[in-house]
């Protein structure tokens, strides 16, 4: 239960970058406000900025105990095991999602004739293997992958304007139908995914060195990452359109797809899945270390056997809807409206409540 | 247990991560690229006709002239579906279809008449066709208009594509559509979108089925694009001609350059080269009803004259330009007109309302195809004759000098 201190800050905020990012590419978010998704986005990000807070405020109150650690402590021992399996299980979740998310892209786009099974198989054994080295290997990771990802995002966003299919114009009319669609795009759709999956972060903030400039760090880059989406969810409008944008599966892969630069810069398709490969792994390597360290704190078994089990049970998870519309209805209707939200906002801020609450009284207590 | 050595772990890990792509294994011989296709529709069935590349025969380095193997194949399937009538063609096809480099997509006249809603479902459902895939109507049907070559070049599909291309890039009388844009314009307000149309011309037009065209200087037949097929939502609904066309470039800012021709009173004629055109539509609301209000600034270039007037001094530049803006007004309003009898609003005011007036826009999408055809406009070009090229005052004028 060593917490060895030994992540810099900005490895921390760059794994923190690259896990927003990861799948939210993936989907067009806000299409229901049409083409004020940029506002919605803007939204949504805003919103998640403040619970950032709050759990920095948690991390603060506390900064050597990560999130189980702090459950038991302050809800008392068995109401903070319940809590911390049921956190456990929402990250094993989340990263079955993901895991099932690439298994779909992979089948839809690049290998439509492999069976599925055998790319979750894959994807799980490579992730695995990441997860059983380690926090600190998953977080050089991110720094390894940064760049390229970064080289990425930043190629499409340069290419897509240059070759005439953006149509700036598709920005109006803004506010057409007011702030009433653009809110309920947001909250807690937005919110929940991707902005609210930071909460995954208070497992692995008591690593990192401590210092003056941690919260402007992890702040400033929760805010970058927050603009470059908005702008990467935005491109897709300026070229689909927002009736085109909401009626696709992938939109942004379509969006790449369009791309024709002086007839060899054609057909970017590759590109772009490598792009989500990479950023859906990352998720999935987080998410599952979140579940492994959870379940090291509850039963004081070491982390490193944990991985082979819940490696199964994520590869078992990720096979739960039959079928791909089943899972975008399931991930979008009630993982994001009903279960995200107890998991990124009510019990973090439940949490904050009672550590205040529990030392002001030990402040009364001991004088 | 059996003691499982980690170095055989890691090879039957590796050969797990190796053979995954296999289930996905295409070979380059198996594949049959189609460099066109075309639909047509008959009693509710559709008859997709595919040209399929040849590879021996299509290869640069390969036989000189036009070789034994013509470079294309054609063939066509039925179905129902689309989707039927491809996998349909698996009865007599030995290759698999690959259409992610197909440069044209025909449709038939009487197809594009019923909709073209399937085939546009068809190309974005699918990961494997492109929607970037530029698009024309056949003048007929599409199945004729894809055993012919275009020569000199070897594959009329990528012949075809580049027509559209330079006459877009040169012409200008014809706008490059490509499935995204039609799309996109037919799923707007506007509901209204222009695709150019193939034709064939010449005496015989059996001749440029067969790779014996090739040894021939000039071609017995031959595509060309002629006429603008008008679609209101996803249905052909009239067709404009080439001037009216070119009319509706320049009302949609689509011009990049093209040719212009003064023919003057005594004979005399000016050409004029546009290098660079911007045109700005702006729907204007005069009390309860609309005008369309067109700026064009225009950057043109002398390129020939037989005029017998002194051209190097500013004011007959000024007269030179003046011609130009009245060709041009012209042309525009022929395209106007054209646009307001078939009713679609192809120029997208209907969209620029609604981006600009959301509010307005509201209560006028009702009427709205009546409110395009009463609408007015006005036209002010402003044409800057840069250059008159090498040579100051006409050849002819030098000659009459003498």
């Amino acid at each position: 239960m060593t917490t060895a201190n030994s992540l810099r800050i900005s490895e921390l905020a760059v794994c923190l970058s690259l896990f927003e990012v990861g799948s939210t590419t993936l989907f067009l978010m806000g299409g229901e406000a049409k083409q004020d998704a940029w506002l919605a986005m803007l939204t949504g990000a805003l919103a998640g900025l403040l619970l950032l807070l709050i759990h920095l405020g948690i991390h603060h109150q506390e900064p050597e105990l990560d999130l189980f650690l702090l459950f038991r402590r302050y809800m008392g021992k068995i109401m903070g095991t319940i809590l911390n399996l049921m956190f456990v299980g929402y990250f094993a979740y989340e990263a079955s999602r993901n895991l099932r998310d690439l298994s779909e892209v992979t089948v839809l786009t690049l290998l439509n004739r492999t069976p599925m099974w055998l790319i979750t198989v894959i994807t799980i054994l490579v992730v695995s293997n990441t997860v059983r080295y380690g926090y600190r290997v998953l977080f050089l990771m991110c720094m390894i992958l940064f760049p390229m990802m970064l080289l990425g995002y930043t190629l499409i966003s340069i290419l897509i304007p240059s070759t005439g299919i953006f149509h700036a114009e598709l920005i109006l009319p803004v506010l057409e139908n007011g702030w009433k669609p653009i809110v309920k795009a947001a909250f807690p759709e937005i919110i929940s995914f991707p902005f609210g999956q930071v909460v995954l972060f208070l497992v692995f903030y008591p690593y990192a060195r401590k210092g003056r400039n941690f919260n402007k760090v992890v702040i400033t880059a929760y805010i970058v990452t927050a603009l470059a989406l908005t702008f990467i969810n935005q491109l897709i409008i300026f070229v689909l359109g927002p009736q085109i944008a909401a009626y696709s599966t992938l939109p942004l892969l379509e969006t790449v797809q369009m791309i024709e630069l002086t007839e060899v810069f054609e057909r970017m398709d590759a590109l772009f899945t490598m792009l989500l490969f990479l950023g859906l792994g990352i998720k999935i390597a987080a998410f599952f270390h979140g579940a492994v360290i959870g379940l090291e704190r509850v039963t004081g078994v070491n982390y490193k056997k944990w991985v082979f089990a819940v490696g199964v049970l994520l590869c078992g998870l990720s096979f739960l809807s039959p079928t791909y519309t089943e899972h975008i209805e399931v991930g979008r209707g009630v993982t994001l409206n009903y279960s995200s939200p107890v998991f990124q906002i009510f019990l973090p801020v439940l949490l904050f409540v009672v550590i205040l609450i529990k030392k002001r009284m030990n402040k009364k207590t001991t004088p | 247990m059996i003691p499982v050595n980690r170095r055989h772990m890691f090879l039957v890990l590796m050969w797990v991560t190796l053979l995954g792509g296999c289930g996905n294994r295409i070979e380059m011989n198996d594949l049959g690229i189609t460099s066109a296709t075309g639909f047509d529709k008959h009693n509710g069935k559709w008859s997709i006709t595919y040209q399929v590349i040849v590879p021996p025969a299509s290869s640069i380095s390969g036989s000189s002239g036009g070789g034994s193997q013509s470079t294309v194949t054609t063939f066509t399937s039925q179905g129902k579906t689309i989707r039927e009538a491809v996998a349909q063609s698996s009865v007599e096809n030995p290759k698999k279809l690959y259409f992610a480099h197909t440069n044209v997509l025909v449709i038939g006249e009487k197809a594009a008449e019923q909709g073209v809603a399937e085939i546009i479902d068809n190309y974005y459902r699918n990961i494997e066709p492109r929607q970037t895939v530029k698009m024309l109507i056949a003048d007929g049907e599409a199945k004729d208009y894809l055993n012919k070559m275009v020569p000199p070049e070897k594959n009329p599909g990528r012949a075809l594509s580049d027509i559209l291309q330079r006459d877009h890039d040169r012409g200008s009388y014809y706008p490059l559509v490509n499935l995204h844009e039609f799309a996109m314009k037919i799923s707007s307000d506007s509901g209204a979108a222009g695709v150019p149309i193939v034709t064939v011309k010449g005496q015989d037009h059996k001749k440029i089925e067969n790779i014996d065209v090739f040894k021939e200087t000039s071609s017995p037949a031959k595509l060309r694009l002629e006429g603008l097929s008008v679609f209101s939502k996803d249905k052909k609904i009239g067709k404009l001609s080439q001037s009216e066309s070119l009319g509706v470039a320049w009302l949609t800012d689509q011009v990049k350059r093209t040719n212009l021709r003064y023919v003057g009173e005594n004979g005399e004629i000016n050409s004029f080269l546009v290098r660079k055109a911007t045109v700005k539509t702006k729907p204007i609301k005069t009390g309860s009803r609309y005008t369309v209000r067109v700026d064009a600034k225009v950057s043109a270039e002398l390129d020939e004259s037989t005029s017998q007037k002194k051209i190097s001094s500013t004011e007959s530049i000024n007269a030179l330009q003046h011609q130009a803006e009245q060709l041009i007004e012209a042309q525009m309003m022929e395209g106007w007109k054209a646009t307001q009898q078939l009713k679609v609003d192809l120029l997208g005011i209907g969209n620029k309302i609604h981006r600009h007036q959301p509010k307005e826009w509201k209560s006028l999408k009702e009427s709205w195809p009546e409110e395009l055809r009463s609408m007015d406009i006005t036209i002010n070009v402003d044409v800057s004759v840069r250059r008159t090229g090498l040579l100051q005052d006409s050849f002819s004028k030098l000659l009459g000098s003498e």
